[in-house]
């Protein structure tokens, strides 16, 4: 008699590796053969796990089609494994396993379709917070503007593809009614993904716009990141930047910005 | 969040409908008279976005239910903390009447099946299982309930019958049961059990909560299998072992679950129409 580890491991086998079958031995016929009855929690296995990718990568089985993309997930299903009871945090190499398969080695857009699609699902479920406003940057005293920490909102993501992905997605949407062709040749995307009012949106970047986020991203100062977008653009208005993300909201407040402004005017207890 | 949020409480016994995605708008926009609502804890373990600000607002108008599907309360892994330590989360933002997980298992090894995996009744597995139970409901700080699961296979050094192996449970965690009457249905029929004998063998005093739900039928050469899809309406026979369940039990909140292939937001609610009738031709007969 197998002790419940010894089952459960048995059990494990059998439903990952179909020759594997020593748990059929444990297992009652009761006019049905062992094998079937196993079969059906296999079949459970590759519908859950394969159904987690079709979720999640909608555009991809367009650009793929059906019945590959069936093919391609569930072979994902076998060969990667689910590390976690929560669904929704399997399929995040997908995009990358995806490329490896020969088949897709014509598709060279399909790897970063896949990664912006796993950040959209990624940023649909980030934590909510506060954004950094205007009005809260007004409260701190010019001398000590240097010192505000323009920190990413959790709900949010920055993207950047060698190939024009943001229309290639746009175009696969369901609702799409514009024009069906994107040309390679219309170059990389620098893309912001954001979130307003529980929908996720995309939104292109200038270079040196693309390069003051990624900076800030980092951790890096307001005067670092903006020698990085003054790098990629002599002409880039920081100003008029830095306005435009405060009003999208793409800063999230923090309680050393607000201390900033609590230091002086002894007004902000928190 | 903030404060002074009036919540409705427990959960009545009604009829209920498991909530997914697709029917939030519409559910929040026409707000049903359905009883009280029932969601998988997991499609929640995300920390923020639309599925919390909608089940914020829905919470102000439903009692509500969490039911899990991924604890795997029946593993020989240690019980994982991180999800419970979410599913703790959740319990405080939203103050669920009750809270539930199933008899099964689903990952060994640090590996995870997503699904509800039969568990071998045996003494050691009571013995393991009732201890984990038992470290959950501590963690969790409440009493939580235990759904039967459907079965398409039995282990040949099973020992216990599954009703009295949930009755034991029960009287060791001090947890509840939640009694899924399509599960009983499937699993008997897959086994050639009665389903009838199997409402008998469970104490109505552990029981607090009732699932009906639609299956499907594997045909093989010379036998079928029931498949627990909930992509169907309940079956004529399931109906038929709920109302006898209500007999045995009294009235139950009582969740009508589709999660394949989901109807219009009337169909279900349909389900549930009939589910509550039942309850109240009960109600009157218990009154009589």
């Amino acid at each position: 008699m197998p002790t419940l580890r010894e089952l459960q491991s048995a059990f494990a086998r059998a439903l990952t590796a179909p020759q594997a079958v020593d748990v059929a031995a444990f297992v009652m016929a009761e006019g049905i053969a062992a094998e079937r009855r196993i079969q059906v929690y296999r079949n459970n296995l590759l519908a859950n796990l394969s159904g987690a990718i079709e979720a999640i990568y909608p555009v991809v089985r367009r650009l793929i089609g059906e019945a590959l993309f069936r093919k391609v997930s569930r072979a994902y299903a076998r060969a990667v494994p689910s590390r976690c009871g929560d669904l929704h945090a399997y399929g995040e190499s997908f995009p990358e396993w995806l490329t490896r398969l020969p088949e897709m080695s014509s598709l060279v857009y399909l790897e970063d379709v896949a990664r912006l699609e796993w950040t959209y699902h990624q940023v649909f479920h980030a934590v909510d917070a506060a954004p950094l406003s205007l009005a809260a940057l007004a409260e701190v005293p010019a001398d000590r503007r240097h010192e505000l920490r323009f920190a990413p909102h959790p709900a949010s993501a920055l993207l950047q593809s060698a190939y024009p992905v943001l229309r290639i997605w746009q175009v696969n949407q369901e609702d799409w009614a514009g024009e069906q062709t994107v040309s390679l040749d219309e170059g990389g995307d620098e893309i912001l993904v954001r979130r307003q009012r529980g929908d996720v949106e995309f939104m292109r970047l200038t270079p040196a716009e693309y390069g003051l986020l990624a900076a800030l991203r980092r951790g890096g100062s307001l005067e670092q990141a903006v020698t990085e977008a003054l790098g990629r653009d002599r002409a880039f208005d920081v100003g008029a930047s830095l306005t435009k993300h405060l009003q999208l909201g793409t800063f999230v407040e923090q309680d050393s910005n607000r201390n900033l402004a609590g230091e002086d005017h002894g007004i902000h207890d928190r | 969040m903030g404060a002074a949020i009036t919540r409705p409480g427990p959960i009545p016994a009604c009829a209920g409908i498991g909530l997914r995605a697709v029917h939030c708008r519409e559910v929040l926009e026409s707000l049903p008279a359905t009883g009280w609502l029932e969601v998988h804890s997991e499609n929640y373990f995300g920390k923020g976005g639309s599925p919390h600000a909608y089940l914020e607002a829905l919470r102000a108008h439903y009692p509500l239910s969490l039911h899990g599907v991924g604890l795997s309360l029946g593993s020989a892994d240690p019980l994982e903390l991180g999800h419970l330590e979410k599913l703790l989360a959740l319990i405080e933002r939203y103050e669920p009447g009750l809270v539930s997980e199933h008899l099964s298992w689903g990952a060994i090894d640090g590996r995870h099946f997503n699904d509800l995996l039969p568990l071998p009744y045996t003494e050691e597995a009571l013995d393991h299982v009732s201890g984990r139970v038992s470290e959950a409901q501590e963690r969790l700080g409440r009493r939580i309930l235990l759904e039967n699961p459907s079965t398409y296979l039995r282990f040949t050094h099973s020992t216990i019958a599954e009703a009295e192996f949930l009755s034991e449970l029960a009287r060791r965690s001090g947890c509840g049961i939640l009694l899924d009457v399509n599960n009983i249905y499937v699993s008997a029929r897959n086994h050639g059990l009665d389903p009838y004998a199997y409402l008998r063998a469970v104490h109505p005093r552990d029981v607090e909560e009732i699932h009906l739900a639609g299956f499907t039928v594997k045909r093989f050469d010379t036998a079928e299998l029931l498949i627990d899809t909930h992509s169907r309406p309940v079956d004529p026979e399931v109906w038929a072992l709920y109302r006898a369940a209500l007999e045995v039990l009294g009235p139950l909140p009582t969740l009508i679950e589709w999660d394949k292939d989901l109807p219009p937001l009337e169909i279900l609610l349909g389900e549930a129409a009939r589910a509550q009738s039942m309850l109240e031709e009960t109600q009157s007969a218990h009154a009589a």
